[in-house]
């Protein structure tokens, strides 16, 4: 308790805060940084390891052969389907699992916007719905009563979409094949459920609720006919080619939720047992060996940031992302295309699904052991929560290091004379440890704190309110009335220092000018170490990349009586303002990751990117219960207000 | 009450009713934080849906809440379903109004026992004197933050049962500041009965009583004397009774015991260990079965241990004490949840003529910040995402406790170093005129 009542410690400890802040902020921000990127170094992460008994890979033994299961028979027999016809084929779909033997269902559904809820087309105004119908079909399980059941399925795509995100046919004719030859076997303790989802994360979320009865606000759907137990895993299989060079897996998901690291160890463990090569965001690991030189770090550093920029967006980077929302653990593998020589063949990946699926089969329990909090430099190496955190609160520090300290200095201003501590020589004789206790000015800061997140509350419901009425006004697409109207509320916003300039009555003194923008600021960046760790628990990609942009800004802005250092540090927080945040990290994503090398080209795609991201941001939030608008207009957003509240204080 | 206070209650009232109508209500209803088996709405819920069909309420084991209590929304739900919010808002008003009273009450006299014993002060004090507008103002803040306090609103809003608790402590601070012993020890009979923790302030109750007596015949304060005694005695026997009577009441109503056990029983066995933002059920579930007994003997007394510390230490200032007491209950009570600490936040400017020497307010503030915003996220994490665990809430809940453990301390510590401050000057000196330092022991 010396610490916590000793007026002498205390003292000390508040001088070395007051001297060092700056030095000490700036250590912490650089060691923080460096460090988070050094954990992609072998030494420094750990090798992945099996957590979960049950799942026992090593026994299963994998009998999948494709000769008599023809997969690429049936694919192109779907291609010409789906290349003739419009839309999913549910008829085909129907009588080709009917054929089976499968108990097959069909499941309508319509998603109405959230807010735009019509849609001019010509001179009528129709409802604006996505509609689409999902086929899926259950295998019962021999050996129990249907009390569980694995997922297996693969997106409908076709013409233009299959163009963007890869063809599925291939995929489809292995789930068919596949579900031929599991139709054979014993060993089935919970049904497979084999979907085919149309209108990708749409149909997705659709049928996800449909199947657990969650009444949903957005999406109708039509009554569902079969089920199955509680699911326990779900796979979900992109392949649109016949020959495979690599196998690449997909584990971010919505809010950034992450599948148990089992489930991703597992994938990759079948994948080598195969000879398959597993990957990673597109990456091929490199040797053990050759890891440890330069070119490996980087590519494993760039494996784990390009890990942590799909988690930071909060989207679901494929359709298995929507059944982390449920507590279901769910994957993604994808094919990358092979050329005929030293590639693989459908076979190989039944083989690795067919494993996969087993071992899921042998699980007594949900995955619950291993991590969900971690971030992968490598398809068997892991960075877990326990690794990462500490650089994280070497950035956390920054902030609150420089809270502290303006805490202490807006306590301890004698009047009259604010800039009377620097020559403080010792710090415990009596007028200073007295100065200790001028009462902080913390009337007149509480209503800037509320007033700035109630803001944040405005502009969080704003869409609803306000483009909801004005869509029809300006004639303009839902995307750009979103990004429009939410750019526009938050200039608005920020001219809130402007609007309260008036009401807000300066006091006369110096001193006491300067402990109210010392308190604001202070509480703001407090407020900030607290809002980035709670966001941190939830998608540490998210508030870590956040971290690195702001703190650094935030610590440093400050009030300043001459104009051109004023706007300075104006344009200085503009950068960090959250629409600008955006476009900047998608700016640096485009620039690392896509082949435009021409600056101008560059731009204008992260503009259209952030303008879509934005109302995907917003529709997401009320569809699919993605976090990000809420984070970035009622947590982020009110916070960046009250550093620009301190920016724009008199002084 | 001027304009402002006015302006207030307006606010919490409207909050209040806004949240109440909102999907907030239900939502903040269920959660851990809020409700506990003891106080949750629902529970009453079912209490009243057994006594309507004829089955004992305390037959099955969900149902905890005392037998008036459950008369009381009985009949209130027999009304009407929206007289509940009302009701709720209304208990809220009339603690904030006990609660000025009390806070106005107890300056009144720390103010005539300050003037009393002004010519002992040392003359450079003068800053951690109680002033005289501290009156007028202090218990509109008071009532100001109890009205809009985020823990206070949050408690209302979920319908915690809680609020019939923080009324009856609420009257016990007054009462007892009043020096009425008979309607005191009634109040403090009523919060024993709601949640029995609160029968440790029978203590500084009686010590006040003593103290108020001794003032009015202007003699000596002696807590040994046989007059001091008698009062003492007195003041137990009434609780006792009062006590006794509230249980009696209850006995007639349901003619039988049962609810004993399902009250008492289920604070003091705390067979519910549904997580909450108390210590027991964690270190509870991890426990070896036959352990269980000696922890929980030794978790309960933990509790009522510090009243006689306490009782030695601030023997002369058994209103402090009492407060003291109420921080130690929320912290250490086996089904604690945010609303025990609306009483106790909002008795703290009370004390502002100590807040000189508060040492950790920041650390405290954040901590209650922090814990607050964290503990819900991780719940979701940990029940519904399942990719956090127990683990996660638990820490969170500890920094809860430890903010609350901090406040106490350091609010303990404030206090009597302005004690000592008063008597030996804000900077004691030795012959030479050097600075001395006091060492606390």
């Amino acid at each position: 308790m010396g610490l916590m009542t000793d007026p002498y410690t205390q003292a000390v400890l508040a001088t070395f805060i007051g001297r060092f802040h700056k030095v000490g902020s700036l250590l912490c921000y650089v060691a923080g940084v460096a460090y988070m990127l050094a954990l992609a170094y072998p030494t420094l992460n750990a090798g992945t390891y099996f957590s979960e008994n049950a799942l026992l890979p090593g026994l299963v033994d994998r009998e999948y052969a494709d000769s008599s299961y023809n997969v690429e028979q049936l694919a192109e027999e779907y291609k010409k389907v789906i290349d003739g016809g419009e839309g999913l084929p549910v008829a085909y779909m129907e009588t080709k699992f009917t054929q089976l033997g499968l108990d097959t269902y069909t499941q309508n559904f319509s998603v109405k916007h959230p807010f735009l809820e019509t849609e001019v087309i010509g001179k009528r105004r129709v409802p604006k719905t996505i509609q689409g119908t999902n086929v899926y079909a259950i295998l019962r399980a021999p050996r129990i009563a249907g009390t569980e059941a694995i997922v297996l399925m693969v997106p409908y795509r076709s013409g233009k979409k299959a163009q963007e995100r890869g063809d599925t046919h291939f995929g489809i004719g292995l789930m068919l094949s596949l579900a031929k030859f599991f139709q054979t076997k014993t060993y089935w303790s919970k049904d497979l459920i084999f979907l085919v989802v149309d209108q990708e994360d749409m149909g997705m979320q659709a049928w996800l609720e449909a199947y657990q009865g969650i009444p949903s606000d957005y999406i109708s759907s039509s009554i569902m006919q079969g089920r199955s137990g509680a699911i326990m895993g779900a796979v979900n299989l992109e392949v649109g080619v016949p020959r495979v060079k690599r196998l690449d897996l997909v584990t971010e998901g919505i809010n950034g939720h992450l599948p148990n690291l089992d489930l991703f160890n597992l994938v990759v463990r079948l994948c080598g047992k195969e000879g398959v090569q597993a990957s990673f965001q597109n990456q091929v690991d490199s040797s053990n060996y050759h890891r440890l030189t330069r070119q490996g770090y980087e590519k494993s550093a760039k494996t784990m940031l390009l890990n942590m920029a799909h988690q930071a967006t909060g989207q679901p980077r494929a359709i298995h992302g929507l059944f982390l929302h449920y507590h279901i653990e769910a994957i993604t593998i994808r094919a990358a295309a092979g050329q005929k020589s030293g590639s693989k063949s459908m076979q190989v990946v039944g083989r690795v699904l067919e494993g996969v699926i087993r071992s899921i089969n042998n699980l007594l329990e949900r995955l619950h052991q291993s991590f969900f909090f971690y971030v992968l430099p490598n398809c068997d190496r892991y960075v877990s929560i326990g690794l990462y955190m500490p650089p994280f609160a070497l950035l956390m520090m920054v902030p609150l290091l420089n809270g502290l300290a303006l805490w202490i200095k807006s306590g301890s201003i004698s009047k009259s004379l604010p800039t009377k501590d620097s020559g403080k020589e010792t710090p415990k004789t009596d007028s200073e440890i007295t100065d200790d206790f001028v009462p902080r000015p913390l009337s007149t800061i509480m209503p800037l704190l509320i007033g700035a997140s109630v803001t944040g509350a405005l502009l969080y419901i704003s869409p609803e309110f306000f483009m909801s009425r004005l869509g029809n006004v300006f004639k303009l697409t839902p995307e750009e009335l979103v990004s429009l109207g939410v750019m526009a509320l938050f200039v608005g916003g920020a001219m809130f220092p402007h609007i309260i300039r008036r009401k807000m009555s300066s006091p006369s003194d110096p001193g006491e000018v300067a402990a109210e923008w010392q308190l604001l600021k202070s509480f703001a960046l407090i407020w900030q170490a607290v809002i980035l760790s709670a966001i941190s628990m939830m998608n540490f990609s998210l508030a870590f990349f956040i971290s690195v942009a702001m703190v650094p800004i935030s610590a440093v802005v400050k009030p300043s009586s001459r104009t051109p250092l004023r706007l300075l540090n104006a344009v200085l927080l503009l950068l960090i303002s959250p629409p600008v945040l955006l476009f900047l990290f998608l700016a640096i994503f485009n620039a690392a990751t896509s082949p435009i090398s021409d600056g101008g080209e560059l731009l204008s795609t992260t503009l259209q990117m952030s303008k879509h991201a934005l109302y995907r941001a917003v529709v997401d939030g009320y569809v699919f219960g993605n976090l990000s608008y809420g984070l970035a207009t009622m947590v982020v957003f009110p916070n960046w207000l009250m550093l620009w509240l301190v920016v724009w204080k008199k002084v | 009450m001027a304009a402002p206070m006015l302006f207030t209650i307006f606010l919490g009232v409207f909050v209040r009713i806004v949240l109440f109508n909102s999907s907030l209500a239900s939502w903040l209803a269920d959660r851990v934080e809020v409700s506990t088996p003891l106080t949750s709405w629902k529970s009453v819920i079912e209490g009243i849906t057994l006594l309507q069909n004829g089955i004992s309420p305390y037959a099955g084991d969900v149902f905890h809440e005392t037998p008036l209590v459950l008369y009381f929304f009985h009949h209130v739900l027999s009304v009407g379903p929206w007289l509940v919010p009302t009701v709720f808002v209304l208990l809220d008003l009339i603690t904030a109004c006990l609660l000025h009273a009390g806070a106005g009450h107890c300056l009144t006299y720390l103010l005539l026992t300050q003037s009393k014993e002004n010519r002992i002060y040392s003359k450079d004090a003068d800053k951690l004197l109680i002033k005289r507008s501290d009156i007028l103002d202090l218990p509109r803040l008071v009532a100001s933050i109890y009205l809009l306090n985020p823990y206070t609103i949050v408690t209302c809003v979920g319908q915690s049962t809680i609020v019939v608790t923080h009324l009856a402590v609420a009257a016990v601070f007054l009462f007892t500041t009043r020096g009425h012993r008979f309607a005191a020890t009634l109040a403090l009979a009523a919060a024993t009965y709601q949640s029995l923790y609160p029968a440790m302030t029978v203590v500084p109750c009686a010590m006040h009583l003593v103290i108020l007596k001794a003032q009015t015949g202007s003699s000596v304060v002696s807590y040994l004397s046989s007059s001091s005694i008698k009062s003492y005695i007195s003041t137990t026997v009434m609780f006792i009774f009062w006590l006794g009577c509230l249980h009696g009441l209850s006995f007639l109503m349901l003619d039988s015991w049962d609810f004993l056990f399902s009250t008492y029983g289920c604070i003091l066995t705390v067979p519910n260990l549904t997580p909450n933002m108390g210590l027991f059920w964690y270190f509870f579930t991890e426990m070896f079965e036959h352990f269980r007994h000696f922890f929980l003997w030794v978790y309960q007394i933990n509790v009522f241990i510090y009243t006689a510390p306490l009782a030695i230490k601030l023997r002369k200032h058994p209103l402090f004490m009492m407060y003291i007491q109420c921080i130690i209950i929320a912290i250490f009570k086996s089904y604690p949840a945010f609303g025990d600490t609306s009483v106790y936040l909002a008795l703290l400017p009370v004390w502002s003529h100590a807040f000189y020497y508060l040492r950790n307010s920041l650390v405290v503030g954040v901590m209650f910040v922090l814990s607050s915003i964290l503990a819900p996220i991780l719940w979701q994490l940990w029940i519904y995402s399942g990719s956090a665990n127990a683990n996660f809430f638990f820490a969170f809940t500890l920094v809860y406790n430890t903010a609350q453990i901090f406040l106490a301390t350091d609010v303990l510590y404030a206090f009597l170093k302005r004690e000592f401050a008063l008597v030996n000057g804000m900077k004691p000196t030795d012959k030479d005129g050097n600075t001395q330092q006091a060492v606390l022991q």
